[in-house]
């Protein structure tokens, strides 16, 4: 049964990995002259990150584009180094996209382990053994939590601060769970980009009371952080039952090929530090009931 | 003989007058906006902003060499007022005062030019002088020319090329001196091309025949070689990155995503040109210039007198409006048309001390004194009593006491190597021999960044002066440890609510900790920088670790 599990949750995590590799993929050649070209400021985006673009993602494929092309195209053994993102290129850009995004996954999901492996990392724990030393931690609490959007994608028709997200916190029957940290990243193939988004607030939706700010996000992903205080309100962190949203001000981007589209995604399950709320020492589970990566909905700008 | 000594003697005094006007206490007065942020950037004659909002080929190429072409022209306006500028600082040193002595030099060299023209257009002493003495003490005209914007460059070549064009009218061999200006005014701002539909107006209305002339066509081919700096930037601009610079990318309606943040185009719109005249021009002032427009309608209907330049005045006006329509009526490009409001002014006014009743004529000439009077008092205190202060000027002022015969004793490092170059060329002036110093500003980020780049970036790059934010201060600190900044004097700037602070920073608290930090060590403030009201604008703290 185990082994079955572990399987499914290979397959699942593989085929989630696809999905979004399949979503970053580059299907065009690409060459000097293109204008307004999203992919085009994707691959601009993917040469800046690899440290051989300093210009704009504008979307134009001009000289400056051409030679950061020409670049890759050395250190990669490709031939000729003329500038022309064609077939051998962009093989080997996605190929580099897909390793990075298996790291990723690596880094931050469960560990996807082939099933033969897996079997020692599940062995069952001897019965004679006591689950709980007196000096370890509690065991985690396995919780009921999930969490869901509640907002349908929009359209913003001006600028300033706006509501990017809002979602609900449920649990089955008395479980209190508290959320102290969430981290939000865009996993569409529009990243939030750090200049666009400032001043980002997580507010409780019945009390409006901010609970974390986050000057602009870093790494293109937004981390709140909460600090719990008995003296507050709901100890001034996030528990199920309560309904959330993320406010921030978005700076105005007057022209541009591609309009920024904003998404708050969370990853997975390590982007959420859940406790129990009567026992913040002790930690509690998420995935139950909540399927990563959990999709937030889009916001489009005019 | 006689007749002119005294007019000339009178126009010394106006230039006099305008200079004291322009001059006056300007080195004290806040900079800040696009006046700081173009001086910071003409102090090296580079352009760069430090903003991720809107880049620049220095920032585009930071991994390469910079091309030739980047130095031609700025990604957001010609060079002309920037190489004045930096000449400027070249000579006499980065300062508040510097930054403005070009724009009040021209601006008093103006007032000889709008006399010149007057004279030119209505051949008379009385108009040419009293458009001369408006020109000096209108308080539009006094406020541009107190700012290290670029509009006071754009005036005079503006004003220099229309009397050349005047001149080019009676005289078509010296097409070379209007070629030459409509050059350099093309190379200052392109909003002076409002100009070259009216040139081409009245030419067609009144001097066909030039057309047919090669000097037309010579002083053109002029402009365009002087102008040519930009069109070669642009073409290369354009090969590197798709789209032109800043202005034509606009003209062009190219998408421009690095510059979304910070574009210009944000200005004042047309609609608001009302409430916009009356915050630049005084209520007496637009009064008599409309005076003066429904009397050169009149002079032309009635006594058919001065055709050509009562023509030349309305196409000026129609195309400049046309021009206000596409870039908006912002307070600086309103200025484009202080010189005609002054002329038009100064025809009103020089009827009114014309007029032939002797009763009425008396009280008509009490009024003017009474205008002249009154749009003086105005000018002092829209712009010498009522200036604005968020204790910018003081704060730079403060560090420039603070370090003064001190040079940096470290050099300080970007992590882009064109900027390095600027901070390796600008150590090398330094003087060989002077008193060294560790000095450290450390400062809250959340202020506006045309203060930030004025105050911190500039002594960053030119001075040497390491100037961290707090952010940077802190992750320096907690790398390389307390011993990395072992002997230096760190200077930490806390910036007040009541100042210019960038509305997307500032509720930050990273300084307001940071702050209490210092506090909690014992440190009190060294100096508290207070502005208009009396209040806080800044707190420096002065300590060593």
């Amino acid at each position: 049964m185990i082994k079955k599990l572990i399987i499914l949750v290979s397959i699942f995590f593989s085929l989630n990995c696809t999905t979004i590799f399949a979503a970053a993929d580059f299907n065009q050649n690409l060459y000097y002259g293109l204008k307004n070209n999203g992919e085009v400021k994707r691959l601009q985006e993917f040469l800046t990150n690899q440290g051989l673009y300093s210009g704009p993602a504008t979307g134009n494929f001009f000289s400056l584009t051409r030679e950061a092309v020409k670049k890759f195209q050395a250190q990669n053994g490709i031939g000729p180094a003329a500038g022309y993102f064609g077939p051998k290129t962009r093989v080997a850009v996605n190929q580099l996209t897909l390793k990075a995004l298996q790291s990723r996954q690596a880094a931050t999901s469960m560990p996807v382990a082939p099933a033969t492996t897996s079997v020692s990392v599940v062995a069952p724990v001897p019965t004679s053994t006591p689950i709980v030393a007196a000096s370890t931690p509690a065991s985690p609490l396995e919780s009921s939590l999930r969490l869901t959007f509640t907002l349908p994608s929009s359209t913003l028709s001006s600028y300033g601060e706006k509501l990017l997200t809002e979602f609900k916190l449920t649990a089955d029957g008395n479980e209190k769970i508290a959320i102290t940290r969430i981290r939000f990243k865009n996993l569409a193939p529009y990243p939030l980009a750090d200049a666009y988004l400032v001043t980002l607030k997580l507010v409780n939706s019945a009390t409006n009371v901010v609970l974390a700010t986050v000057d602009t996000p870093i790494d293109k992903a937004i981390e709140f952080k909460m600090t719990p205080d008995v003296a507050k309100p709901d100890k001034n962190v996030m528990v199920s039952g309560n309904t959330y949203y993320v406010l921030a001000t978005i700076l105005t981007p007057s022209s541009g090929a591609e309009k920024p589209r904003i998404r708050l995604d969370i990853e997975s399950s390590s982007n959420l530090t859940a406790v129990d709320f009567n026992d913040f020492n002790r930690s509690a589970t998420i995935t139950k009931n909540n399927i990563f990566p959990l999709v937030g909905p889009t916001i489009s700008t005019f | 003989m006689k007749k002119y000594l005294p007019a000339k003697y009178l126009l010394l005094g106006i230039l006099v007058l305008a200079f004291l006007l322009r001059f006056w206490n300007v080195g004290n007065q806040d900079i800040f906006g696009d006046e700081a942020a173009d001086s910071f950037r003409a102090v090296g004659y580079i352009d760069y902003l430090g903003t991720n909002f809107q880049t620049q080929p220095i920032d585009w190429y930071k991994n390469q060499a910079l091309p030739w072409w980047t130095h031609l022209s700025f990604h957001d306006f010609p060079p002309m007022a920037m190489i004045i500028q930096h000449g400027f600082f070249r000579v006499l040193g980065d300062s508040i005062l510097v930054a403005r002595l070009p724009a009040i030099i021209l601006g008093t060299l103006a007032i000889f030019l709008i006399y010149l023209i007057a004279k030119k257009l209505f051949h008379s002493e009385r108009i040419a002088l009293l458009s001369a003495l408006i020109f000096s003490i209108n308080s539009a005209m006094v406020w541009i020319f107190r700012t290290s914007l670029l509009e006071p460059t754009l005036l005079f070549f503006l004003l220099l090329n229309i009397y050349f064009f005047l001149r080019f009218l009676e005289d078509k061999n010296q097409w070379w001196l209007f070629g030459g200006s409509l050059g350099l005014l093309a190379l200052t701002k392109y909003t002076g091309i409002f100009l070259a539909p009216a040139y081409f107006s009245h030419l067609l209305f009144f001097k066909r025949k030039l057309f047919k002339d090669w000097q037309l066509y010579g002083a053109l081919f002029l402009a365009l070689i002087l102008f040519s700096p930009v069109l070669i930037y642009n073409f290369y601009l354009y090969k590197s990155v798709g789209h032109f610079d800043l202005q034509f990318a606009y003209l062009f309606k190219q998408a421009t995503p690095e510059w979304s943040g910070l574009v210009g185009k944000t200005q004042a719109p047309f609609s608001e040109i009302g409430k916009n005249f009356l915050n630049l021009y005084s209520l007496p002032f637009l009064a008599l210039a409309l005076m003066g427009f429904l009397q050169s309608i009149y002079d032309f209907y009635k006594f058919k007198n001065f055709i050509q330049s009562n023509v030349f005045l309305w196409l000026y006006l129609i195309f400049a409006t046309l021009l206000l329509v596409k870039i908006g009526s912002a307070n600086r490009f309103l200025s484009l048309l202080g010189p005609l409001f002054v002329i038009l002014s100064a025809l009103a006014l020089d009827r009114i001390l014309n007029w032939n009743s002797a009763v009425l004529g008396k009280i008509l000439k009490i009024i003017a004194i009474g205008f002249l009077v009154y749009e003086l008092i105005y000018s002092v205190n829209q712009n010498l009593i009522k200036m604005p202060d968020y204790g910018i000027a003081k704060l730079d002022h403060y560090f420039e006491k603070e370090f003064q015969g001190k040079e940096s004793a470290v050099i300080p490092e970007s992590d882009n190597s064109h900027l390095n170059e600027v901070i390796y060329e600008f150590n090398r002036l330094k003087p060989k021999n002077s008193e060294r110093a560790f000095n450290l500003i450390v400062y809250n980020d959340n202020l506006a960044l045309p203060t930030l780049e004025w105050i911190f970036y500039r002594r960053f790059f030119y001075h040497g002066i390491p100037a961290l934010f707090v952010e940077n201060f802190s992750k320096t600190l907690s790398l390389q440890g307390p011993n990395y900044f072992k002997g230096f004097t760190i200077y930490f700037v806390q910036s007040a609510e009541n100042t210019l602070l960038n509305p997307f920073k500032e509720n930050k608290t990273i300084g307001l900790n940071f702050e209490k930090s210092v506090q909690n060590l014992g440190y009190e403030p060294a100096k508290v920088i207070y502005g208009h009201d009396n209040l806080p604008m800044f707190k420096v703290y002065k300590f060593s670790i």
